[in-house]
């Protein structure tokens, strides 16, 4: 276990080491420190500003919140192995003369790490947890416990499924099956209630705030330990975390105890793992097709353009080949936003939808077009203006942006009764803060480059991102609250036009050079 | 022609490459030869525009940097990247238009043909074993028809036939008056064809030499190497 051991030990004194040679991740890493503690210390809503948060919808956030971090892991985790390891863990530790089971335990406490990584971002919830009066002052880290709890519950919970679904055929069958009629329990459950409330957001309420759930063991009980956030810390509290630390020692030993051949499989789910890494790291996509063949429709490569281009038309293909034009999943993932939010929003408001629609653009600003052109070092090499190729290169990206605002706001607008001004104007709003987000981009990638820590590095693009689409956000914000008619509202939109444009022609000319070296 | 003047490449206060001058010229090929971590790569990178660095690079009488430079030199990386979306067929209509060149049909088919990847035209970027994607990268660097050209250790993961055909279209390379330089640490893959060596270690260049000017050492390739890169 010493060998292993000194593994995690150097990795972690390097990482920190290596920040000596790199001082713009360092000022970074003390950037996102001092963000930190401004949202969970200096940030805090005074007493009258508090509001109350309905007991009932915040167990049915706790519960969506388990159930996604959980539900999807778990079953993938029978198919795919887990993953806890990487590239050079199989060439180096595999190999050497240590059992299976410390490997394991090595891999587990690499999973501890990445864990506390993910949980330590909730701290930037802080601000809008201080903001409800019926949640405790330490409700945060009761929420940061009881999560990091259970991501590690679940780790050792993956190695087990893992281990059982690898040793035969049947019992990946029995597993996967087992996981089908749980679902089919909780849909079931799901019609039962939407027929009783004859609402399908009640009926989500009534069915993860049932009196059952507490008795689920671990994700259960993980949920109650959450819930001491509002409720406080009682006896039953402790009684949970031992339950869940017991089980935990219990899959533990199991996994300990069995003759464990896991090797064969974790190769696979590992290389897979190394090119999520990579591709995440060059920026081309999140989310990694897992062996699956790609469908891809048979299109005529016609237009080609000519130098730079020819980096449009062939982003134009690769779009025809995976959709209809500049339609997409991506599109008809928005319809779907569009129409539940027509809807169902509370607020009839399109600047409320422009809101979230721009938070949506900033999760999926990484994996726009130009990114994924990075990649390869055919765009550095073709000979034309650096200028030319950053326009060319991004204006598949912007087009797309003005497609699916349009998509959004036209399907929103109409359901909401809005006018065609007033419609339009989102629309080109969300396409300028879309371009703003693309220049933005690539100030940012030029400054941070591929970065070491996939994870570091995409939390600091989007901290500097936030930071230059603040000042536009901040402007809309005061110019659309304090406009009364349909004239202070035009101007709002407009002046927020009006930045992010001048910006990003700012920034389009700081960020340029992107494609000029591939060294970032 | 390429000429390289004082190149010095730096990562952070390491020193990759230290001052190196050399140049090649037209019907040249160009070994370059040194150990691992000699800088043999950055090297290449440097001259191929991807890295920042410090010196003079010039290809055909123009900045290794400029568009008129980019037009006519090609380069083969060591691992080749391809676009996931793009078939076989349509790397090389795209690397035709990027570079505009209008008729490349006849020559886009004669290298698939060659390198045998007629069968694969369809297959996606993303389906290409790495020897395919080496074999594409090698097709998109030839159909540029370059004047100087850079291959970064261009035989690692090709078939025998492969390699047979790339060693017969860099000497046609040759023929039509073209600058080569290959960069490789596997000497026996190039001895039967290079007109100048350049052996690089620790970021220097420790011999360099015309294969005239070095055949009065009556000594290999492989000797000349171990004798030049070997601590005594």
């Amino acid at each position: 276990m010493k060998p292993l051991l000194y593994i995690l030990r150097k990795s972690i004194k390097n990482w920190i080491l290596q920040l000596k040679k790199k001082p713009v991740m360092l000022i970074l890493y003390i950037l996102f420190f001092i963000i930190l503690c401004v949202s969970l210390f200096f940030n805090k809503g005074n007493g009258s500003e508090k509001t109350i948060l309905d007991p009932f919808l915040y167990t049915t956030i706790v519960g969506v919140v388990i159930l996604i971090f959980t539900a999807p892991d778990l079953y993938s985790s029978i198919n795919n192995g887990a993953t806890f390891f990487r590239g050079a863990d199989i060439n180096f530790v595999f190999t050497s003369p240590t059992s299976p089971q410390k490997i394991l335990i090595y891999g587990f406490l690499k999973q501890i790490y990445s864990s506390f990584i993910a949980i330590f971002f909730i701290l930037f919830q802080g601000y809008t947890i201080s903001r409800f009066s019926n949640i405790r002052p330490y409700g945060l880290m009761i929420i940061m416990f009881g999560l990091f709890i259970m991501l590690i519950f679940t780790s050792i919970l993956k190695i087990l499924l893992y281990s059982i679904a690898s040793k035969s055929r049947k019992n990946k069958v029995i597993l996967r099956n087992t996981f089908k009629f749980l679902g089919v329990i909780i849909i079931i459950s799901y019609f039962i209630e939407l027929y009783i409330t004859k609402s399908p957001v009640k009926a989500i309420m009534a069915l993860l705030n049932s009196s059952a759930i507490p008795y689920i063991p671990v994700y259960g009980w993980v949920r109650e330990i959450i819930m001491a956030s509002m409720n406080g810390i009682g006896f039953i509290f402790f009684v949970y975390i031992a339950l869940i630390i017991a089980s935990g020692a219990l899959c533990g030993y199991i996994i300990y105890s069995m003759k464990l051949d896991y090797y064969e499989d974790v190769l696979g789910t590992t290389e897979l793992k190394e090119t999520a890494i990579a591709s995440i790291r060059s920026g081309e996509r999140v989310i990694v097709q897992t062996g699956k063949k790609t469908r891809t429709r048979k299109v005529e490569y016609t237009r080609k353009g000519k130098f730079a281009s020819a980096i449009f038309w062939r982003q134009i293909l690769e779009y025809k080949k995976t959709g209809f034009a500049l339609l997409n999943i991506a599109s008809v993932f928005y319809v779907i936003i569009a129409i539940t939010a027509g809807f169902f929003s509370p607020v009839k408001d399109l600047a409320v939808i422009l809101a979230g629609m721009i938070y949506l653009q900033l999760i999926f600003s990484f994996t726009s077009k130009w990114q994924k052109d990075l990649s390869n070092p055919y765009i550095f090499m073709l000979p034309d203006h650096a200028f030319k190729k950053v326009i060319y290169s991004t204006a598949v990206d912007n087009i797309k942006n003005v497609i699916d605002g349009s998509i959004v706001f036209i399907i929103t607008g109409i359901l909401f009764k809005s006018s065609i001004v007033l419609i339009l104007l989102n629309i080109i709003a969300f396409a300028s803060i879309g371009s703003l987000f693309i220049y933005g981009g690539i100030l940012t990638k030029r400054m941070l480059g591929g970065g070491d820590n996939v994870m570091f590095t995409a939390i600091m693009r989007i901290l500097l991102l936030v930071l230059i689409v603040a000042p536009a956000l901040v402007l809309m914000g005061i110019l659309y609250n304090s406009s009364s008619g349909f004239m202070g509202v035009f101007i709002a939109y407009v002046s927020f036009i009006t930045y992010n444009l001048l910006f990003s022609g700012l920034i389009l000319f700081l960020g340029k050079g992107v494609f000029e070296n591939i060294e970032l | 022609m390429l000429f390289v003047q004082n190149l010095i490449k730096k990562y952070g206060k390491e020193l990759a490459v230290n001052n190196i001058s050399f140049q090649v010229n037209e019907g040249e090929i160009a070994i370059l030869l040194g150990p691992n971590g000699a800088g043999k790569s950055t090297t290449i990178k440097s001259i191929a525009g991807l890295l920042k660095y410090e010196g003079y690079i010039e290809i055909c009488g123009h900045k290794n940097k400029s568009i008129d430079a980019k037009k006519i030199f090609a380069y083969v990386p060591e691992v080749s990247a391809m676009f996931d979306l793009l078939t076989v067929y349509e790397h090389l209509e795209y690397i035709a238009a990027a570079y505009g060149i209008e008729d490349y049909k006849t020559e886009a088919e004669e290298l698939l043909e060659r390198f045998d990847l007629s069968d694969k035209r369809a297959k996606l970027g993303k389906e290409l074993s790495k020897g395919m994607m080496q074999k594409v990268s090698i097709c998109c660097a030839l159909l540029i028809k370059p004047k100087v050209i850079l291959f970064d250790e261009p035989l690692m993961g090709l078939d025998p036939k492969a390699i047979k055909e790339l060693k017969k279209a860099i000497l046609e390379l040759k023929e039509n008056g073209a600058s080569i330089l290959i960069s490789t640490h596997i000497i026996d893959s190039v001895d039967d064809f290079w007109d100048k060596v350049l052996i690089m270690k620790k970021g220097n260049i420790v011999l360099s030499g015309t294969k005239q000017e070095l055949m009065s050492r009556n000594e290999t390739l492989e000797e000349l190497f171990f004798d030049v890169t070997e601590d005594k």
